[in-house]
């Protein structure tokens, strides 16, 4: 196994992983997708409502606002000692008191616990007019995203196949594959052809259809993917991508503990 | 998570993985056919939302069972290789 990191941001993580199965790439794409656990609102009570929009569309704003997690102090509602009920390891309340005439963005939430914030502070949930207020408490619990989409941390998560082109000698530079490529991943310099950037390349094979010489071969490298990832920011990319591993460790943990209970 | 064994003879079992899906079984069962000694792995989900995953494993010399234990120990080498890889590359 080997791992080229591309690009690495708070919010984005691009790579290249080498020399692992098909199905290990897809477990980790399916993890990261639906299986992290996140912090997002999941009950809102709501005391004062006078703004245009019903309590439910309002709750529902609520649920999808992206709150930075943090897994040490917080565990599943279904694993707390409590039993899901709601205690202080399990749960926790952020406030919204506001009045007219202003838009009430994320920020405005008041967190209960320092650590657990919204993670972007510009997201506008409604525009109160003047004497329009709106008092909530909202409660918010972690979950995974295969139960709904606000627990889902990486909000953009794929992969596609190594890319390998290769131009053989009895290319005659014509240059119309440079112009059929759509993402320009073919240049001519110095009357020979050359590729920029092969990570750029999509496999679509336009240049290999156009080419009447047959000069220009593309192929998928076995076993070798560019993975992408986005987050909502709930967790840095770095960290959701080790939560990601951790969280298919833990599975196939538990997986040979009750194994061994059945033997 | 949670299991239950369907049918189970020395060489062949059938296990019934609640609240597990694609993501575990798909690389376990990989690994697994990457046993010689296992003869035959393959999952089933009947339904996506209303049934649970049905893994069936047939082995040879070996108790199915241990199989699936050490496919389990070899998914988590796996991961914390790839865990611990990532971990250094990010870090430079």
């Amino acid at each position: 196994m080997d791992i080229d990191i591309i690009e690495l941001s708070d919010t984005k993580a691009r790579f290249v992983l080498n020399d692992v199965e098909p199905a290990i790439a897809n477990g980790l794409r399916r993890v990261i997708l639906a299986e992290v656990p996140t912090m997002a609102i999941d009950y809102v009570n709501i005391y004062d409502n006078t703004s245009v929009l019903f309590d439910e569309q309002i709750a529902l704003r609520m649920g999808l606002i992206p709150l930075i997690t943090d897994l040490e102090s917080y565990v599943l509602p279904e694993d707390c000692d409590c039993g899901g009920e709601g205690c202080t390891r399990c749960q926790l309340s952020l406030n919204l008191s506001a009045e007219g005439s202003k838009i009430i963005y994320s920020g405005d939430l008041l967190s209960s616990d320092p650590k657990v914030t919204v993670a972007d502070e510009k997201i506008p949930i409604i525009d109160l007019r003047e004497r329009q207020t709106l008092v909530l408490e909202a409660v918010a619990k972690l979950g995974i995203g295969r139960k709904h989409a606000k627990w889902q941390a990486g909000v953009g998560c794929g992969y596609k196949n190594m890319p390998v082109i290769t131009i053989k000698e009895d290319c005659d530079s014509c240059g119309r594959c440079v112009d059929e490529c759509p993402r320009n991943v073919l240049v001519i310099n110095n009357d020979k052809l050359e590729v920029t950037d092969p990570l750029k390349c999509n496999l679509c094979k336009l240049c290999m259809g156009i080419c009447d010489i047959d000069a220009i071969n593309v192929i998928e490298k076995p076993n070798s993917y560019i993975f992408n990832i986005e987050t909502d920011g709930s967790y840095p990319a770095k960290e959701l991508v080790i939560q990601g591993a951790d969280t298919i460790i833990l599975k196939a943990g538990q997986l040979k503990e009750i194994l061994s209970e059945i033997e | 998570m949670k299991l239950k064994v369907i049918d189970k003879t020395d060489t062949e079992v059938r296990i019934e993985i609640v609240d597990e899906s694609h993501t575990l079984l798909n690389s376990l069962k990989t690994l697994l056919l990457s046993d010689p000694r296992v003869e035959l792995a393959t999952y089933h989900i009947e339904h996506p939302t209303i049934t649970e995953p049905i893994l069936f494993v047939k082995t040879k010399d070996v108790d199915p069972i241990v199989a699936i234990k050490e496919a389990s120990d070899k998914l988590v080498e796996v991961f914390e290789e790839f865990k611990n890889l990532f971990n250094d590359k990010a870090s430079m």
